[in-house]
């Protein structure tokens, strides 16, 4: 054991210092959600409507608008799009606190529900995480965070094995039927305040899978404090949302547009 | 390869699987104006193709499979949930899948877990939602004091009617949908499905297509062994090597980001081909990346081989009977830890495997510690077959656009994904996908857990659980 500390000692930290200082978020080559220019598009041609898995592309007063809280970043739009107003993009940090704000639509006002009392929680978080119907992806992520990469304590966020002492319950999955009652029932054993966070594509919207034995994601349960799209959104993403949650970090995404674009 | 109905066929079929002749593959139904068929796919003795038979069930009943072979029984169960669709002499015909949630659900009354009775024995209800950053599902455990006596796994939680959503579809979409079926699996989900469809279609995928899907399909396997190692051993009380396989795991994750744009390599592969091709950078990467993390990792399996407290919980910890593997055809790491001598990569060569010779660790103890050193075997493999495919890489284009057929044709596969072997079938027409199963090794795993977990202290569930790492979202579908 003694050889073990040793040896950690040699390879030095491996914890990023991003968010809290500049550097490599460790995402590199990650690719995000699709870049959307209607004015690019030459109106008539619809392929990507057609092609696009979960409907998150539709026509709005004859301008393509692109939803970000059903696309899943299967990247088959930007495949078919003849004339690139569909394009490759690394932008995933789209964590946000209003719905709308996912709609590049703009005839849509976000309004996002009130913020968390800062006094509540500080800058502390506690999460309780239900999967309700998803694919283990995002569950895969959500593991990452505790690797010393990402070292999610350092940040003061913790995941509870209880929903008794925890802040935000975390929901992956589109919500099947059978879910629905343990979802509330863990709701109902948080203590208050107690906010609700839709994780992944599959809990903004329904995702791949709306309709049928599933909801079309959490919002048909709970009213929903914080979205995160993404299929699934790496740890970077998710980082980036809790601190913006938290009050820590800038939100990025207004209107469907990414701050830095 | 189209399944045809053949009720006389089914019956030698159903009769081979009983006289242990045969390896029961997946079982699935499909609705028509006649009421259904229910298809079956077995693989015979010493046989390299999967044989696939329908039986008609006119009044939505045909005569159960699962009476004679403990494999189906789950399937059975499910099929007459989805489907509607009745097995004669079912030994076990509660639902499966349905919760009593459908419009259309059979499942009225609450679940009946089995019994288990005698003097002290007492119910542990556990689930769905686990304490961990897990799947949702239910674990009813009988226990007598410490000792686990009986076993019910209560799933469908996660059902999605993901096959539901891929019937109709276009074959892009659909191949879309198949890589979220099972997220730690979305790569081998993707390779089994594209298999199925160019079988169906007589297509043949370019050289260079073919030995990037099988750098992912290794990429992939890598991350959930070395995942699976460390979360083994934290669940024996020793964190230090979880954290250590942490960070292999996410190096191997981030390579897979850096040079497929895609952290899990989600829609990496399509029916056709592949979307990414590999570059230079992304090559030397690669070439450099994998043998350092071999490097750390041997110095962890030392580690764990000489950590005396640590074998303590492993050895002799959560045993299958190797004859009930066989018996219910476990595949992965789950079968190879109990004398299963079967990989798909191997046995069922398809591109790039059949031009590599891939080894096949097999150990006999079948406890949590074999299961841990099959994977420990596979991670130094894939390792080296990565490095193999690397050095091939041959050049051609990386994707062939799919003919446009008017006629119905079909095609299945079986690809070995890292929790087993993974089979897919489709049928095809015009563009569309008219039918299609996908059959995830989680479903003989739970029985096998079931098995496996008798006589075991409840305290030794979650080390025994994780060294199965059965998918729910894989079999819940
Ligand atoms: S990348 Fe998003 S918007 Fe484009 S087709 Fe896929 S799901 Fe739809």
């Amino acid at each position: 054991m003694a050889l073990w500390t040793l040896i950690g000692l040699a390879e030095g930290t491996a914890t990023t210092g991003w968010p809290l200082k500049p550097g490599p978020d460790g995402q590199e080559g990650v690719i995000g959600m699709p870049r959307l220019e209607p004015e690019r598009c030459d109106t008539g041609c619809s392929i990507c409507i057609d092609v696009c898995p979960t409907q998150a592309i539709a026509l709005a007063e004859e301008r393509l608008a692109l939803d970000y809280g059903r696309c899943v970043v299967c990247h088959l739009c930007v495949e078919v799009c003849p004339t690139d107003a569909l394009t490759e993009s690394n932008n995933w940090a789209f964590g946000v606190r209003a719905r709308d704000d996912l709609r590049t639509d703009t005839s849509v006002t976000p309004v996002a529900r009130p913020s968390p009392s800062r006094h509540s929680f500080r800058r502390s978080l506690h999460v309780r995480h239900v999967d309700a119907g998803s694919c283990n992806g995002c569950e895969s992520e959500l593991q990452a965070l505790n690797n010393p990469f990402y070292n999610l304590h350092r940040l003061g966020i913790f995941f509870t094995p209880s929903p008794r002492f925890a802040d935000l319950l975390l929901v992956t999955g589109p919500v099947t039927r059978a879910m629905v009652e343990p979802l509330r029932r863990t709701w109902e054993a948080m203590p208050e305040p107690r906010w609700v966070m839709a994780f992944g594509t599959c809990a903004v919207s329904g995702g791949i899978a709306p309709g049928g034995p599933c909801l079309s994601g959490l919002e048909d349960v709970f009213p929903v404090d914080l979205y995160l799209p993404g299929c699934p959104p790496n740890p970077a993403a998710i980082i980036e949302a809790l601190l913006m949650f938290l009050g820590r970090m800038q939100q990025r995404l207004h209107r469907g547009q990414m701050n830095d674009q | 390869m189209a399944p045809l109905v053949n009720n006389a066929r089914w019956k030698d079929v159903t009769r081979n699987l009983a006289e242990r002749d045969a390896t029961f593959v997946a079982m699935w139904g499909e609705r028509n104006d006649e009421g259904g068929n229910v298809n079956l796919a077995v693989r015979h003795k010493g046989e390299r193709s999967i044989e696939i038979v329908s039986h008609s069930a006119p009044d939505s009943h045909y005569p159960s499979v699962g009476r004679h072979h403990p494999s189906a029984i789950l399937m059975e169960r499910a099929i007459q949930d989805v489907y509607g669709l009745v097995a004669d002499g079912l030994p076990d015909t509660r639902p499966w899948l349905d919760h009593g949630f459908w419009p259309h659900s059979r499942a009225r009354t609450s679940y009946n877990f089995k019994p288990a009775l005698g003097p002290g024995v007492h119910q542990i209800p556990v689930g769905p939602v686990h304490a961990g950053t897990i799947e949702p599902g239910h674990f009813r455990f009988s226990v007598n004091g410490e000792i686990i006596v009986r076993l019910e796994a209560r799933l469908g939680y996660v059902h999605r009617d993901v096959l539901g959503l891929m019937r109709g579809g276009a074959i892009d979409d659909a191949a879309a949908l198949v890589g979220r079926i099972s997220g730690d699996s979305t790569v081998a989900y993707a390779f089994a499905f594209a298999r199925a469809v160019e079988q169906a279609l007589g297509l043949t995928v370019p050289p260079r297509a073919s030995t990037l899907r099988g750098i992912m399909a290794e990429l992939e396997r890598l991350a959930n062994h070395l995942g699976d190692f460390g979360a083994i051993c934290n669940d024996s009380g020793f964190s230090l090597l979880n954290t250590h396989a942490a960070v292999l795991r996410e190096r191997v994750l981030r390579l897979a980001a850096l040079v497929f744009g895609h952290r899990l390599m989600m829609d990496c592969i399509v029916p056709g081909g592949v979307l990414r091709d590999l570059n230079e950078e992304g090559a030397t990467a690669l070439k450099s990346g994998l043998p350092s993390v071999l490097v750390t990792f041997e110095r962890l399996v030392d580690l764990y081989e000489k950590t005396a407290s640590l074998q303590d919980r492993v050895v002799g910890t959560g045993r299958l009977d190797p004859a009930l593997a066989s018996l219910l055809g476990c595949g992965g790491y789950v079968g190879r830890a109990a004398g299963q001598d079967f990989d798909a990569r191997r046995d069922m060569p398809y591109a790039p495997y059949d031009g590599i010779d891939v080894r096949v660790p097999v150990l006999s103890s079948a406890d949590v510690d074999a299961r841990v050193r099959v994977r420990i075997a596979e991670i130094q493999e894939s390792v080296r077959i990565l490095l193999c495919l690397l050095d091939m890489m041959p050049k051609s284009s990386i994707h062939a656009a799919l003919p446009n057929d008017l006629t119905v044709r079909s095609g299945a596969a079986l690809v070995e994904g890292f929790r087993g072997d993974i089979f897919a079938f489709v049928r095809v027409c015009d563009g569309r996908i008219s039918d299609v199963f996908v059959r995830d090794p989680s479903w003989f795993l739970w029985p096998a857990l079931e098995a496996a977990i008798e006589g075991n202290i409840v305290a030794d569930f979650p080390l025994c659980n994780k060294s199965f790492n059965a998918a729910y979202a894989g079999c819940d579908l």
